[in-house]
Parts: C-alpha cells; sequence; structure tokens
C-alpha cells in the first residue's frame, strides 16, 4: 500500500475511533479491524479495475462514519439543571456558609471538614457534568459516569442539608 | 419547466424513501436467510456482494450495524480468520438464528401473501 493510501486509511479510522469514544475497549478495536479489513476485501476484488486510491476513496465513502448522537434534548436539559445547582451550591458555599464557619470561634471542627469535602465534591461534580457532556448515550461509561455524577449531587445536597441544620441548631445564621 | 423538475424529483424521492424503508426492515432476514444458505462461513464485504448479486441493494454502512446486531442477540457467530496475511472476520447463522429465521420467513410469506390480496383486490 502506498503512503497516501494508508494516510487516507488512518485518517479516517482516526475519525471512526473519535466517534466510538466511551465504548468498550474491545468493540472499538473489533470494529477498526473490521473496516481494514473491509478496505483491503475491497482492494483485492476491484484491483483489476481501479487505482487502489480509488478504492479506498469509494470504500471510505460507502462506510461512512458512524453517526453517534451526543448531545441530546435530554441530556442539554440536564446538563443547565446540573450546572445550574452545583453553581448556586458552590457560589453559596464560598461566600454564605464558609465565611460563617471561618469567622465563628463556636464552629466544631467537623463542619468545617465536611465543608471542605463538599467544596471539593462540588468541583468534581461540575468536572464530572462537562465530562459526561462529551460522551456518546447509551455507551457503558456514559450510564456509569451519570450513576456517579448523581450520587456524589445526592451525598453533596445531604452534606449540605447537615450543615444548615447543625447551624441553625446551634443558632447562627 | 424548474417547477416540473422538482415535482419528479420529489416523485422520485417519494419512492426511493419508501424503498429504503422497506429494505431496512426486511434487510435483517434477508441477511441472516443467506448466512443460512451459503451453509459454511461468510464474511461482511462477501455478503454485500452476494446480496447485490441477488438483486438486494445494500451498502456497507447498513451491513455491519446489522451483523453486530444479530451478533448481539446471538443469531450469528463471528470468528477472525487468517488468510495470507489477511483476517477476516467469518459469520455463521447459530441454532437460535435458524429457529428465528424459520418464523420470520413464515411471518414474511404470511404478510407478503396478504399485502399482495389486498393490493389485487382494492385494484
Amino acid at each position: 500500500m502506498n503512503d497516501e493510501s494508508e494516510i487516507l486509511i488512518e485518517r479516517y479510522l482516526k475519525k471512526i475511533k473519535k466517534s466510538l469514544k466511551g465504548h468498550p475497549k474491545k468493540e472499538i478495536e473489533d470494529r477498526i479491524k473490521t473496516i481494514k479489513a473491509h478496505i483491503c476485501d475491497a482492494i483485492q476484488d476491484q484491483k483489476e479495475n481501479l487505482s487502489e486510491l480509488e478504492i479506498i476513496k469509494n470504500t471510505i465513502e460507502d462506510l461512512e462514519v458512524p453517526y453517534i448522537k451526543i448531545l441530546t434534548k435530554d441530556k442539554l436539559i440536564s446538563f443547565s439543571v446540573s450546572i445550574f445547582v452545583l453553581s448556586v451550591l458552590l457560589l453559596s458555599n464560598l461566600f454564605e456558609t464558609l465565611p460563617i464557619l471561618l469567622n465563628s470561634s463556636k464552629i466544631p471542627l467537623f463542619l468545617i471538614a465536611i465543608e471542605s469535602i463538599m467544596l471539593c465534591l462540588i468541583i468534581v461534580d461540575l468536572f464530572l457534568t462537562f465530562l459526561i457532556l462529551s460522551f456518546p448515550n447509551k455507551t457503558k461509561r456514559f450510564r456509569i459516569l451519570t450513576f456517579i455524577q448523581i450520587s456524589i449531587t445526592l451525598t453533596i445536597a445531604l452534606i449540605f442539608t447537615i450543615i444548615i441544620g447543625t447551624l441553625k441548631i446551634m443558632g447562627i445564621n | 419547466m424548474i417547477l416540473k423538475i422538482h415535482i419528479e424529483k420529489t416523485f422520485d424521492q417519494i419512492i426511493e424513501n419508501w424503498l429504503n424503508q422497506l429494505r431496512k426492515g426486511i434487510l435483517e432476514l434477508a441477511i441472516l436467510s443467506h448466512i443460512d444458505k451459503k451453509g459454511v462461513k461468510t464474511y461482511g464485504y462477501e455478503l454485500i456482494k452476494n446480496l447485490k448479486k441477488e438483486n438486494i441493494k445494500v451498502e456497507s454502512n447498513t451491513i455491519y450495524p446489522i451483523l453486530r446486531r444479530l451478533e448481539k442477540f446471538d443469531l450469528i457467530d463471528s470468528i477472525w480468520k487468517t488468510k495470507d496475511n489477511h483476517p477476516r472476520k467469518f459469520f455463521k447463522i447459530t441454532v437460535k438464528g435458524k429457529k428465528i429465521l424459520a418464523k420470520l420467513k413464515n411471518e414474511w410469506i404470511r404478510f407478503s401473501k396478504n399485502i399482495n390480496k389486498f393490493i389485487i383486490k382494492e385494484e
């Protein structure tokens, strides 16, 4: 195979790999191998009538990049809601709860510790929310990440309730 | 003139779209039936060529997703074999696939018979 043909195939396979982001490694390897085999079969079958480069171009055109819908309406809505909730939580924690906790001498240490954990979780959650957006739907990785993100959000909500509740009990506003 | 060309194009598009929809539904049966008929293992490129020979229009970008789906449902089995430094993924129908195929064939025969009868009666 000449250089031009190889570059063409490599570029195409790169696109395929990109479109399969989030799929199991084994599946991606199998798909790539199948495409390579198909191109080789096409070259073997049509080499008498067409040039190698033309065969590859035609075969790639026939195969096309599988279209995977990454952004759906539901996904965008859940992304916007998550970002809004997490931003509100982050800002209210940074500018309201944290100064109260740091300025008051009556605050137990564990409360400051769980506040710090919560802030870290919010940042991780924000990162995960953006990461999920780049994964194709219905993939195993997408489902796992969504599950982790929802769990972290619920944990944050629980911690937030505990902090607010404790502050109220202690009579600090 | 332009309008006439546009109408004709739309007319052709309607027919083409209808045929595409029809093909999509029936292609799984055709592929499964062909793999079964072949008796021996067959691979993607060969399958496309043979189906085209039988006047069944099939594109490369359609056949592989169908083969993956059939494999996922255990209707076909696959194995990688290398000959002359050229690996190929060979497919073979499973026992479950044979059972499903027999049912699908009966359903198709019954369905097409009813449609034919209906169309002729309508005329």
